[in-house]
């Protein structure tokens, strides 16, 4: 058949963002992405922040004395929401890619009840807890001047 | 099967980052609350304590295997979705490759300074 | 009677350099599908407009399409349970388009093809009808059924982030196939689609958002597919094999076939 040229019609990055309507999971894997990156990038930064104290004591002063200006803990903060969420979602994520929350395979009868019906109890419990450590590591930020 | 074995690792080290990463979280930046618990002294992030920690064989083999850990699972994670981008053979290999060479810098960087500091280094 | 825009995404392969959109009025009534609407347009409006369709009950497939930013049946989408007074209709997503709401769905079913999507016997061993047959339990049955009612209409194709980037990802229809006679106890072509499964643009660059299994119209569940297909690899991996090939049985082809059909009959006869 002769293959079709012109509009590919594919929308890209798009559909991580606003392209439909997702469902609750849809958002779900387009955090865990952004958080995913976030946090490499993080880590990046803070082997060669870390890495400073090879410089002698001073200079690791002097680095440490930077991270607690309000812009740095605020980033900081960031990174912790990036960190409790991408763990908590992905303990999710384990249990499901290993084939373990989502169920055995089902009669599909409307209306349907599919492996998302199961895995959202865990998904429900894991969100709130990210949640709570979240708001508390926000109150935690606010009460201790760093 | 290189995919599937890249796949269960990046999911084994994952395993592993929650284990040493909420140790990591608890003692950096937990303080207050092991402060009490414990009754230790000082802030983590302090020089003397810091020189403690990377005194103690325990710590720095734990960092070395949290780093390593860390990095796979991250650049797994980079090259997955670069690899939706720029999904030719040739950009496959490129990516992979310096997904790799990105990764052995910043691991072999960071066991350097982890393995080489210690109370007698500087 | 009630006026419902359809605003529809038009572009023609052959003619068009760009899609362009267009709206129509639609005069509507309960009970009325998407599909109607379109029907409409064609007979009283424009009769350019181009779409594919065939059972108007949800079977063929061939009428899937992006409804109000969602991949779903036309001929399966009332206009009333849309409560819009505007409805946005294009061809489905990572397909290139035809003409106006119509997709190429080729690259779909080349994938689909790769998959190897059919009963493969170490051997060929596959009985001929009448001589012997493979057993299978209901257990068994019910390890692919749900993965068996897929209709090839590609909305989950649409609906999947996965490809809206990579065009080279096979996807939930192909991969959820692949499952599909995978965990079927009369094949053992597992090691044959391995290569399909572990390759790069495969079951690896699913992570689960589910978008496959929302929008499938005949609750097939891709998404759920995919991760038990992940346990497979990760079993077979280590060596171990979940379940033996079923056996042909040569007893059951003994059955005098005339004495089962016999009381059909009669039953018939009766009435
Ligand atoms: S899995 Fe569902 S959405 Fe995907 S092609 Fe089959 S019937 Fe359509
Ligand atoms: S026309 Fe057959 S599924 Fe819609």
């Amino acid at each position: 058949m002769k293959q079709i040229t012109g509009n590919s019609n594919r929308i890209g990055i798009w559909r991580w963002l606003m392209g439909g309507r997702h469902g609750f999971e849809g958002y779900l894997y387009v955090l865990h992405r952004i958080s995913g990156v976030a946090l490499l990038l993080f880590l990046s930064m803070h082997v060669f922040f870390t890495g400073s104290r090879l410089l002698g004591q001073e200079t690791w002063e002097r680095l440490m004395s930077m991270t607690r200006g309000p812009v740095f803990v605020f980033l900081e903060y960031l990174v912790y929401c990036a960190f409790i969420f991408h763990a908590f979602n992905g303990v999710r994520l384990i249990l499901i890619e290993l084939g373990i929350a989502v169920g055995r395979p089902d009669h599909p009868v409307f209306p349907y009840r599919g492996s998302i019906h199961k895995q959202r109890p865990l998904m429900i419990v894991l969100m709130i807890v990210t949640g709570i450590l979240i708001a508390l590591g926000g109150f935690d930020l606010l009460r201790f001047p760093h | 099967m290189r995919e599937t074995i890249y796949w269960l690792l990046n999911i084994v080290c994952a395993v592993v980052i929650l284990v040493l990463l909420g140790l990591h979280m608890g003692i950096m930046h937990l303080d207050g609350v092991l402060a009490a618990l414990l009754n230790t002294s000082g802030h983590p992030l302090a020089w003397e304590n810091m020189l403690e920690r990377a005194g103690s064989g325990f710590f720095k083999s734990t960092y070395v295997l949290l780093l390593a850990t860390a990095l796979f699972h991250g650049f797994y994670g980079l090259r997955t979705m670069l690899l939706e981008y720029w999904s030719s053979p040739r950009a496959e290999h490129i990516v992979t490759v310096m997904c790799w060479a990105a990764g052995l810098t910043l691991f072999f960087t960071g066991a350097y300074v982890t393995i080489s500091f210690g109370p007698g280094a500087v | 009677m009630n006026q419902i825009k359809f605003k529809i995404r038009r572009y023609s392969s052959a003619t068009d350099t760009a899609p362009y959109w267009q709206t129509f009025s639609v005069e509507t009534e309960p009970g009325m599908t998407v599909l109607q609407g379109l029907q409409q347009i064609r007979e009283r409006l424009d009769a350019t407009l181009a779409w594919r369709h065939s059972c108007r009950m949800g079977v063929c497939g061939s009428c899937a399409m992006i409804i109000n930013s969602e991949p779903q049946l036309a001929c399966n989408t009332q206009i009333q349970n849309l409560s819009a007074q505007m409805i946005t209709l294009e061809a489905l997503w990572n397909f290139p388009v035809a003409k106006d709401l119509v997709p190429d769905l080729m690259p779909m079913f080349e994938k689909h093809r790769d998959i190897a999507p059919y009963l493969i016997r170490d051997g060929g061993d596959l009985p001929k009808p009448g001589e012997s047959e493979l057993r299978q339990s209901p257990e068994e049955l019910n390890e692919f059924l749900q993965f068996s009612s897929c209709i090839k209409c590609g909305a989950c194709m649409a609906a999947c982030p996965t490809l809206a980037n990579d065009p080279h990802f096979l996807g939930p229809m192909p991969l959820t196939a692949t499952h599909r006679y995978n965990s079927d106890s009369r094949d053992t072509g597992f090691s044959k689609r391995k290569e399909k499964m572990d390759g790069h643009h495969s079951i690896a660059h699913c992570h689960y958002a589910a978008e496959c299994t929302r929008v499938c119209p005949k609750g097939v569940d891709p998404a759920r597919a995919i991760q038990l297909m992940k346990r497979d690899l990760v079993l077979d991996l280590f060596h171990f094999s979940r379940r033996s090939p079923a056996q042909p049985c040569d007893t059951c082809a003994t059955v005098d076939h005339d004495s089962l059909k016999a009381p059909v009959f009669t039953a018939r006869e009766k009435n």
